[in-house]
């Protein structure tokens, strides 16, 4: 049952990727702008090989960080975009849906299914545990902050 | 996890890349 429920979250987070690139694309094809390839390559990434690596055990990590990271870009450019332009929240919160599956899948395939792993002190903010996440999105956060109003 | 992970190569180069990449994002989506 555990590989069927693991090829199940797999799809889910494809579909869910394929979903997400095709809205996407309607709203700003990858020429229009300097950075309008980074949605388009995020998102390629998102939908054709990101559900891959994270169905190999051997390519897990690089699947759980692409993926958490491909949904923190997505979530502070939305922010921005829903602070200037109009407000994108729902969309923020469906990009979720894309972390959400995918930490199923890692969980699933490094913990035993009924273990309560206790991670004290250093280690909640390290990766792999959800800190990890919190501070990379705040650390991001900044950094975009301070190319987008110092550097211009 | 590796306690002396910060102290390889691998992970700066990772930090330099994603700082100076998002840093370029931050400056170049202009809405």
């Amino acid at each position: 049952m555990k590989k069927k429920i693991k090829i199940l979250l797999v799809f889910g987070l494809f579909f869910v990727s394929l979903g997400g690139g095709m809205f996407h694309y309607n709203f700003h094809p990858y020429a229009k702008f300097a950075y309008g390839w980074v949605p388009f390559i995020v998102g390629l990434i998102s939908v054709l090989i990101i559900p891959i690596l994270f169905y190999f055990k051997k390519t897990l990590n690089l699947a759980y960080l692409l993926n958490g990271f491909a949904v923190i870009i997505g979530t502070i450019t939305m922010a921005h975009f829903s602070l200037v332009i109009r407000p994108l929240w729902s969309d923020i919160l469906i990009l979720w849906t894309k972390f959400a599956i995918g930490r199923a899948i890692f969980c699933l395939e490094i913990y035993p299914l009924d273990s309560h792993p206790k991670v004290k002190g250093w280690n909640l903010i390290r990766y792999p545990q959800m800190g990890f996440w919190y501070v990379h999105l705040v650390a991001w956060s900044l950094v975009y902050f301070l190319g987008s109003y110092f550097w211009r | 996890m590796n306690k002396i992970k910060y102290l390889k190569p691998l992970w700066w180069v990772l930090h330099v890349v994603a700082i100076a990449f998002v840093l370029w994002l931050g400056h170049s989506v202009q809405f």
